[in-house]
């Protein structure tokens, strides 16, 4: 059986702040402390610690005025998060495809969506990958668009470099507790726009959408063992993507060198069909015949056009117009037959458990194509 | 909130998401406002105006009107929001956490959900407290 370590990670040292942290204490010390380490960790100007990651993207698009009338695009693979944000203000989604080797939006489809009626672009760091954001501020700055980082999944990324909490007009995320840093519940936004930053503090303090004391202070010892942590993932990532190279049940995702740092929150892998498809094999088979050896492989996000919740009158009447709930080529490629999740917490585990996720699939490899 | 539960909210490694204390100060808060054969129903959550956001975010999907049953409640350090009707109590709950169902996980089918849900998920630790505070009372 193979043994993951347990998520999420504390100890004394995180207890220790949790005790000296009070939930009804005005001043928020936990909270300015917190805030302050975020913006030594990420070097972005402006950090608002939040409720979670959810309303951070409700706040920002508040703020940027967002609602009824406007379009704001997004991937269809992602989260419901950052839909709802969306039907939530008003606005009208608009989904646009994503990359078939990073599963991201594709800044070609989404420059295809916009219209006079665009106000802003919702783009997801996948699994923690930043996606590509030179071409996302260039259109957004082009089109006079906002651009907004989900960054729920991808705390610590960097690209050129440089902070994913750096880039576009506001970066969001979630410190819910699959995240890679977590309080249970909570969610940061990052701005350099002091205007705005201003404009989202008095929002979140007349709401009441501050993240409290205790999970402020659980975020400032589980900030502390961050870095460590990625590079563990980043390292166990690497090793599991050269130890399945030359695998043909599955091909690791595309490395952009622009990535500097990944946060590794799912380690996604392709199936490869084709390969599969020879031998009268699925990615469904594949996901069952390795949970059965002890692997819990994921299939990944259902297109969200495709989820009756998203169809239904409630958010038609949300938003007061229809949604265009075409199928896009590669989600469905990505959602129904390609996509592979292993959760963040695989690639903490020790060389032992790595070695035996690689052996499972060579296990499978022969079995399939003896 | 006292040592021993703060200790084994961090310890038990389950941090939030509908969380056991967040089952428990849920019991304990219908428990409180019910009365013998007029049961209520709750949701708790982040804050006051987070239970407000369910209620208005219901009423503009046509789920509720004026007259329904459902009202917000502050703790200062928390909110709840309260109905004795369970089928409204059912929306609040999936407004609440992201579509899904009460009682069912994150791992639940996504073609059983017909709501958009938002995040308005109290944590452990203000759940913690709320639980202190009612045992109190
Ligand atoms: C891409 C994305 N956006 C937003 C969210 C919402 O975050 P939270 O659960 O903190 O509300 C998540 C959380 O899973 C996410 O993955």
């Amino acid at each position: 059986m193979l043994s993951f370590p347990k998520w999420p990670i504390a100890d004394e040292s995180d207890l220790q702040l949790v005790r000296e942290a009070d939930i009804r204490d005005r001043s928020r010390p936990m909270s300015k402390r917190f805030a302050d380490a975020f913006r030594d960790f990420t070097k972005a100007p402006y950090v608002l610690p939040v409720a979670n990651g959810t309303v951070s993207l409700e706040l920002i698009l508040t703020a940027l005025s967002v609602g009824p009338g406007d379009e704001v695009i997004l991937p269809p693979y992602t989260f419901i998060a950052t839909f709802s944000s969306i039907v939530y203000t008003g606005a009208t989604p608009v989904f646009a495809d994503i990359e078939p080797d990073t599963y991201n939006l594709s800044p070609e489809e989404t420059e295809k969506r916009i219209t006079s009626k665009t106000k802003a672009i919702v783009a997801v760091a996948v699994a923690g990958r930043p996606f590509d954001l030179d071409a996302f501020e260039k259109l957004a700055k082009d089109k006079g668009l906002f651009l907004i980082v989900d960054a729920a999944q991808a705390v610590g990324s960097t690209w050129n470099g440089r902070d994913i909490a750096t880039y576009g007009t506001c970066a969001s995320f979630s410190c819910q507790n699959t995240k890679n840093l977590t309080c249970g519940e909570g969610g940061i936004i990052t701005t350099s726009d002091e205007n705005l930053y201003q404009k989202l503090c008095s929002m979140v303090a007349k709401k009441e959408h501050r993240l409290n004391e205790i999970s402020c202070a659980l975020l400032i010892s589980q900030l502390a063992r961050l870095p460590q942590q990625m590079a563990k993932r980043a390292q166990s990532a690497r090793y599991l993507n050269e130890g399945l190279s030359s695998c043909r049940l599955v091909q690791p995702m595309k490395q952009d060198p622009r990535i500097t740092l990944d946060a590794f929150h799912l380690f996604v892998l392709r199936t490869q069909m084709e390969e599969l498809d020879k031998v009268g094999r699925t990615r469904k088979d594949l996901i069952r015949d390795a949970r059965e050896l002890g692997l819990p492989l994921l299939a990944g996000y259902e297109p969200l056009y495709r989820l009756p919740s998203v169809q239904s009158a409630t958010t038609r009447k949300l938003i007061q117009t229809d949604i265009d709930l075409s199928p896009l080529p590669v989600c469905e490629r990505a959602s129904y037959e390609e996509g592979l999740w292993l959760e963040q917490f695989t690639l903490l585990s020790e060389k032992e458990t790595l070695d035996q996720i690689l052996q499972i699939f060579e296990t499978l490899e022969r079995r399939y194509f003896a | 909130m006292n040592e021993e539960r703060l200790e084994s909210i961090l310890t038990s490694g389950v941090w939030g998401t509908c969380g056991p204390i967040e089952k428990l100060a849920t019991k304990k808060l219908c428990d409180k406002l019910s009365e013998p054969g007029r049961p209520v129903f709750t949701v708790l959550t982040y804050s006051y105006s987070a239970a407000e956001e369910i209620l208005s975010i219901a009423k503009r999907m046509g789920l509720i009107s004026e007259d329904d049953p459902a009202y917000p409640m502050d703790f200062g350090f928390a909110g709840a929001v309260v109905t004795p009707s369970v089928s409204l109590y059912e929306f609040f709950y999936q407004i609440h956490h992201c579509g899904h169902r009460p009682g069912i996980g994150a791992t639940v089918d996504l073609s059983e959900e017909t709501i958009v849900g938002g995040d308005m998920r109290i944590t452990e630790w203000q759940a913690g407290e709320l639980l202190e505070s009612l045992e109190q009372l």
